[in-house]
């Protein structure tokens, strides 16, 4: 492994949970010292070494962007980001994993300060929340900068709870609050077999901050059992508790997803997805399989408009590919 | 209202909360733990029936862990907390 590898070496492999606190500070740190042209330069070979030597990612990659390159509009929306025309292959895969690269660099200007253009799509349906002082969550992706949660919060002076599934969310409510003292970003910390996370979850809402989850991953709420939504043609697991917990609380339900555009900038939408009633026991699994297939939607939306930030690098789709 | 006629009420409440409608009063025994073990609830379980006994009894519930894990232990906890807190 060359030298640029190795020095983002932890960007790589931790960044992306943004679980460990250890390998983000270490990365924003060398990020600091050692600016953005390092981190530039250490894009290109690290997709090189994730395509040649990690089989998983590179497998999972190849499906999911075959699973886009099938659906109507995949194919043009691959060609104008790739410039590649065929059925994708390790060329495309190369792009993905560059794209991937740049989303980290990208995380890591922006936590060690760095301005980037934002522009904004819904986001009047977060203020009239905020405005008439009433909480909800914001349920974001591993698509495309999720990061950018943080700035939304701060653009409306707003709380945002976190989940997430750590023991260490002390320290990195300590991290926040050093990167950022203005910053209103919580975490918010999933115990296990405790009763506390769902009520400490309310409690926020109750004071009209908002909850942010990741939605897209299993594994936050160790137990449940999935809820499977099609999505690019496929069927794929998401997990239940963020669709259950809303539906409970009867409280609104906004997407938030963050796409870099090709100019660099990065266009946030947000929109919502219930405006939050709260229904009798014997009508909310329905609800909450709408909902789930809503926000499913919502991420086939996203991969078609830039089908390279997709950034789950597993097996994700339960069916087999679409002959 | 007796303890007994409490725990009965208690009873159903969860059942018609957590749409547990497959399960006989009956069976939930009333010092059988609810959540993990016994019935088998988890946390937002617990969430739904703390926002029915709310509505129901205009009882209170905080975000204190260890005050709701002694609330949520059994059908009998639920009671004596309901019991104390709304004169029921």
């Amino acid at each position: 492994m060359n030298r640029p590898v190795d020095e983002t070496a932890p960007g790589w492999a931790e960044t992306p949970e943004l679980g460990n606190d250890t390998g983000l500070r270490w990365a924003a740190a060398a990020y600091q010292r050692l600016g953005r042209i390092p981190v530039q330069l250490a894009v290109w070979p690290s997709a090189f070494y994730f395509l040649a030597a990690q089989r998983t990612a590179r497998e999972s990659s190849l499906d999911y962007l075959r699973s886009v390159h099938a659906m109507p509009g995949g194919a043009e929306a691959l060609a104008t980001r790739t410039g590649l025309a065929t059925r994708p292959g390790l060329g495309t895969a190369f792009r993905h994993f560059v794209s991937f690269g740049r989303n980290i660099a990208d995380r890591l200007a922006l936590w060690a300060g760095s301005d980037f253009e934002i522009r904004y799509r819904g986001d009047e349906h977060l203020r009239a929340l905020v405005e008439a002082g009433r909480g909800g969550f914001l349920l974001g992706a591993h698509v495309g900068s999720f990061d950018m949660m943080r700035v939304l919060a701060a653009r409306y002076d707003v709380p945002v709870n976190v989940v997430m599934f750590t023991r260490h969310a002390e320290r990195i409510n300590e991290l926040f609050e050093r990167l950022d003292p203005s910053s209103a970003t919580r975490v918010i910390q999933i115990e296990p077999g405790a009763l506390r996370t769902s009520f400490e979850i309310r409690a926020c809402i109750e004071r009209g901050e908002f909850v942010g989850i990741l939605a897209d991953r299993l594994g936050l709420f160790p137990g449940e059992e999935p809820l499977s939504v099609p999505l690019l043609g496929r069927q794929a697991l998401l997990p239940r508790a963020p669709f259950r917990l809303a539906t409970v609380l009867g409280c609104p339900v906004l997407t938030a997803i963050c796409l870099r555009a090709a100019d660099g900038a990065y266009d946030v939408e947000v929109a919502p997805l219930v405006s939050g009633d709260r229904l009798a026991p014997r009508d909310r699994p329905a609800r909450i399989e709408e909902m789930a297939r809503g926000y499913a939607q919502r991420l086939e939306d996203a991969c078609l408009r830039e089908p390279l930030q997709w950034f789950n690098f597993y097996p994700y789709f339960t069916s087999p590919e679409s002959a | 209202m007796s303890t007994e006629a409490l725990v009965t009420e208690l009873k159903g409440i969860i059942i018609e909360a957590l749409a547990l409608e497959d399960i006989d009063p009956e069976e939930i025994e009333p010092d059988a733990a609810l959540f993990g073990e016994g019935l088998g609830l988890d946390s937002i379980d617990a969430l739904e029936l703390a926002m029915a006994l709310e509505d129901k009894y205009g009882v209170e519930i905080g975000e204190d862990p260890d005050e709701n894990q002694a609330i949520f232990a059994s059908v009998n906890s639920l009671a004596r907390f309901v019991s104390e807190r709304s004169g029921a």
